[in-house]
């Protein structure tokens, strides 16, 4: 059965990279994308009620109104046992070690590429 | 000199009793029968033999009157072994008609043993036959008063005199009455020098109006449960402060002057002088410190300095009088009430070395301040002593610096990513003459990579 994943990321030209880079380590998933914090924060939260919780949120930090922080926050009140992982470039900053503290468990550096990202992801998804 | 008169009393009673018997009238003989039957000192009539003895007297020996007056009693069965050799010579020189004195004392021996201290008062009656009346007060408990009272005025002079507070009294005059050693070798005048002065004398002129206002009270009846403090000038003109407290001095139930009790608190006032000059040069630093100095205790401010109102926007006032935990803002200030409400009730296990939080102003501005708080001991009791320092410009500094790194991360490394994406896509798919182009293109990508991550991580601008 197809994992799902949600893709919070307010860059398009992303979200279609790592949709191919995916596609591309032939991972069984289905994904769902989110360009702000607050469409990522109702998208999962439509998702629950349906009963199709994402099994792995990807979260970029920067996004326009409510940032990777905050969405991480009200994903974790909603569901404490959400698996959010950042992907983002500002690995090894103040706002990435945020992003931890509100419930995510990982940030995945943008300088691993999509290759590394999507290794990364087959991983995570096997655990 | 009242057991003179007591004796001078019993004397002109026993000559009284003495002519009634020589008189021998029937009134006369009544009176005797009820004043001596009925009188507490024991009297006896003595020739050869006890002739006579009142119920007194057979208490006072426990003999009955019939087993002392018989010729074959020996009155010295009567007379404690001490006592006996004085009673005999008595009784020779009245024999040979030599004067004796007519009291005196000695111990007498009762029939169960007791000794019990007794003095006498004799009068001969009849020129021929002699006899002899006498009257018998047992003076034991008297005695044993008057030894007392004389081993509590001992020990309460020795105490008075080796007291190293000074006391004395004086009259309504000031003159002095008495003085202790503590006031003699305090002010250096001798005993006799002193009672020869008044109190106005050694107080310093300006205390002189306190004094007498003082001394007015006390004559009112007022109470005066507080020592006043005087000064007072030694023999050699030297200052001392003393703290004096006084009392009326009564003589038979009169007023007749003031007693007191004076300590020197020349040093302790030196220190309370020295120990408020430095309280106030640290007080003055403290003042002019440029960090915020509180002191909290019991919910309520005990303490702040000119900085606190600078940093508040509110006044000394105000803040000695508002909820301190208002000033910290929502965000913090249920943790900073936890920890300072434990670190009060003794568990200082949470409280931080150092803590930074928003605080509001009285504007409603919000700032950022990093404050130092330790538990202290102040005026006996838990207090929490803060240092505030006011941390908003290094804040805005700080965010401008995690704006700046994260505005490069964003705009540098997100396009460099993307480029590399797409690149990575299209070498798999290119002629090995594009990949070898390519694989220049992606070198430059990684050298601005290079100088981007220098940028931002290390400040330095190099591959």
């Amino acid at each position: 059965m197809s994992k799902r994943i949600l893709i919070i990321e307010d860059e398009a030209d992303m979200q279609e990279l790592i949709k191919i880079y995916i596609a591309k380590a032939n991972l069984d998933v289905k994904i769902y994308s989110a360009y702000t914090g607050e469409e990522g924060v109702k998208a999962y939260k439509e998702l629950m009620e349906k009963g199709e919780k994402p099994d792995i949120v990807i979260m970029d930090l920067k996004l326009p109104g409510m940032d990777g922080v905050e969405a991480t926050k009200k994903i974790m009140k909603m569901d404490k046992n959400a698996t959010i992982y950042g992907f983002t470039a500002f690995f090894d900053t103040n706002w990435a070690d945020e992003l931890r503290k509100a419930g995510a468990k990982d940030v995945i550096p943008r300088t691993v590429g999509f290759d590394g990202f999507a290794d990364r992801l087959k991983k995570i998804l096997s655990q | 000199m009242l057991a003179y008169r007591w004796g001078q009393t019993i004397l002109s009673f026993l000559i009284l009793i003495a002519g009634i018997l020589t008189k021998k009238d029937e009134f006369n003989e009544r009176l005797y029968q009820t004043v001596v039957e009925n009188a507490n000192d024991a009297i006896y009539i003595i020739s050869t033999h006890f002739e006579f003895v009142n119920p007194a007297f057979e208490r006072l020996f426990g003999y009955k009157k019939e087993e002392i007056c018989r010729e074959d009693f020996d009155f010295m069965r009567l007379v404690a072994p001490e006592s006996r050799e004085l009673i005999r010579e008595r009784g020779s020189l009245r024999s040979e008609g030599k004067d004796v004195p007519s009291r005196y004392e000695f111990k007498a021996l009762t029939k169960n043993g007791e000794t019990r201290n007794v003095e006498v008062t004799t009068v001969n009656i009849g020129k021929e036959n002699v006899r002899v009346i006498g009257i018998l007060r047992d003076i034991t408990e008297r005695e044993l008063t008057e030894k007392a009272l004389a081993e509590s005025e001992e020990k309460y002079r020795s105490l008075v005199e080796q007291s190293l507070d000074g006391i004395f009294s004086f009259d309504f005059d000031g003159k002095f009455l008495s003085v202790n050693k503590a006031i003699t070798k305090a002010l250096g005048y001798t005993k006799e020098e002193l009672l020869s002065m008044k109190i106005h004398d050694i107080v310093h002129p300006e205390y002189i109006s306190v004094l007498e206002e003082r001394l007015r009270q006390i004559m009112d009846g007022g109470a005066l449960a507080n020592p006043q403090e005087y000064v007072v000038i030694s023999k050699t003109g030297k200052r001392f402060i003393i703290e004096a407290k006084a009392a009326p001095l009564m003589k038979e139930g009169k007023m007749v002057g003031f007693h007191a009790i004076a300590r020197d608190i020349t040093e302790r006032k030196r220190m309370e002088e020295a120990l408020k000059e430095s309280e106030g040069k640290y007080r003055e630093v403290t003042e002019n410190l440029i960090n915020g100095i509180y002191i909290f205790q019991g919910g309520k401010f005990k303490f702040v300095n000119k900085k606190m109102e600078t940093l508040t926007g509110y006044t000394k006032e105000e803040l000695m009088e508002m909820d301190p935990f208002s000033l910290i803002h929502p965000d913090y200030r249920e943790e900073i009430r936890r920890f300072t409400e434990k670190a009060i009730k003794g568990d200082t296990a949470d409280i931080p070395k150092k803590i930074e939080f928003k605080y509001v102003r009285k504007n409603d501005e919000v700032r950022w301040a990093e404050g130092i708080p330790s538990v202290i001991n102040y005026e006996g009791r838990v207090a929490i002593l803060g240092n505030v320092n006011d941390i908003t410009d290094v804040k805005v500094m700080q965010e401008k610096e995690k704006r700046f790194i994260e505005d490069t991360s964003h705009y540098f490394f997100n396009p460099i990513t993307i480029a590399k994406g797409y690149l990575y896509l299209i070498y798999e798919e290119s002629s090995p003459e594009i990949q070898e182009k390519l694989e220049k293109l992606e070198n430059a990508i990684h050298r601005i990579e290079n100088v981007v991550r220098n940028i931002v991580w290390k400040g330095e601008i190099h591959e």
